[in-house]
């Protein structure tokens, strides 16, 4: 095999030069080594192909099929989630055993006077899984003056909101304002805040702890501001 | 930017997935929300694939495969360089975890049924023939390494021209191409033997 089969071979199957070309004809008629690698070449070349074709549509399908349990079984195996989960069992087993404690008082007390029920909170369950929700202001219709969500923090914990410009993808950019801690469901930007928000962003509602540490986070909410 | 030192890219071709992983990465909740919902697809590709493999896996098999390929992907993160979209590079890690999974798992049973046949880890499914099935291409692309092995998959997984991918690299035309040709040959002498059934 010389350089230039080397090269002529290179540019075959780089689509630079016609297999049906005399000139490659004359070169695989000179050296029949030179038609068999460029045969094992092109076997290979099209298995590329058929695979390359194959994954475009298995991807393709797979987005298609991809759903709200997917993105939680996602969301599940991100390490700040399964550490924050690995909390929340600590919290769980903290509240078990404070449920325990109510029921065993509670038993005591209604042995003790004859059925009368004890005004003890009964714990239902980790509430850590209640959907955080921006609801308002949604796309087209807000103004910015009013964020609104649905949802709980957790219990002395708070809500940030967070609002982003759009970067160039129209994806989620920089965060133009971050309000401080709010305990209720709704937050007013201030004039100068308002001022800071572009016409058209995305913002997210997270709840945390302790005002610090992060527990859940809304999905992110295109709007629109109609009157700036 | 990536380094650019021989086989490197002088720039990322997905700089805003790029983006989005590092702020996941770094605890930015709104970027690990939106790469929940990116990477959205890779249990629906285990599906996918695992249904073209003919579904050899109970139901809780897959779904512990799907929970141990989720935490390794994430743990993989860091090394993700934007060199392709995020699904797609997700694809291939996703792919690759279940080809491994079941190597494991055939050895496992290979081994309680005949030990001494225990260590062909390309799994033949569909096909019991010689071939270029994807799965050994893959695992063929994966020996090759960097530059070779990406030059190769733009080319023809992301359908990608030569010039686009001499852009992409920041080469000369003929750079690319000597280091496809290169790579092509040295892919084909690791999949040699499953050539001769082609």
């Amino acid at each position: 095999m010389t350089a230039n089969d080397d090269e002529l071979i290179a540019s075959v199957l780089a689509g630079d030069l016609d297999p049906d070309s005399a000139l490659w004809k004359a070169a695989v008629a000179r050296n029949p080594a030179l038609a068999k690698r460029w045969e094992e070449l092109r076997t290979l070349r099209e298995a590329l192909e058929r695979t390359g074709a194959d994954e475009r549509d298995s991807l393709a399908r797979s987005k298609a099929d991809a759903g709200p349990h997917d993105v939680a079984s996602v969301r599940r195996a991100a390490p700040v989630v399964r550490a924050g989960a690995r909390a929340g069992g600590r919290r769980l087993a903290y509240f078990a055993a404070a449920a325990a404690v109510a029921l065993i008082v509670g038993f005591v007390a209604y042995r003790q006077f004859g059925g009368s029920s004890p005004e003890q909170d009964v714990f239902l369950g980790d509430q850590s899984d209640a959907a955080l929700r921006a609801t308002e202001p949604t796309l087209d219709v807000g103004d910015a003056h009013e964020f609104a969500w649905t949802g709980d923090a957790p219990p002395g914990g708070a809500f940030v909101v967070k609002v982003f410009e759009l970067d160039a993808a129209g994806a989620p950019g920089r965060c133009v304002v971050e309000s401080g801690s709010c305990t209720e469901r709704t937050w007013r930007p201030s004039e100068s805040e308002l001022a800071k928000i572009p016409n058209e962003f995305f913002w997210v509602v997270e709840s945390r702890r302790d005002a610090v540490t992060f527990e859940d986070s809304s999905a992110p909410q295109r709007a629109l501001r109609s009157r700036p | 930017m990536v380094p650019g030192s021989d086989g490197d890219v002088r720039e990322s071709s997905h700089s805003s997935d790029l983006d989005l992983t590092r702020r996941a990465l770094a605890g930015e909740p709104l970027a690990v929300e939106l790469l929940c919902r990116r990477l959205a697809c890779v249990p629906a590709i285990l599906r996918d694939r695992h249904a073209r493999y003919g579904s050899p896996l109970r139901p809780e098999e897959l779904e512990e495969i799907q929970q141990e390929t989720l935490v390794a992907l994430w743990a993989k993160l860091p090394v993700y360089e934007g060199r392709a979209s995020l699904e797609t590079w997700a694809f291939r890690f996703t792919v690759l975890e279940l080809l491994k999974s079941l190597a494991r798992r055939d050895r496992r049973r290979n081994y309680l049924a005949e030990p001494d046949e225990t260590l062909d880890t390309t799994p033949d499914r569909e096909d019991p023939e010689p071939s270029l099935e994807p799965e050994r291409l893959h695992a063929g692309l994966e020996r090759l390494g960097p530059p070779a092995n990406d030059i190769i998959r733009m080319r023809h997984f992301e359908e990608r021209s030569f010039e686009e991918i001499a852009d992409f690299y920041g080469e000369p035309l003929n750079t690319i191409k000597a280091r496809y040709y290169r790579g092509m040959e040295r892919l084909k002498a690791l999949l040699e033997k499953h050539m001769r059934g082609e």
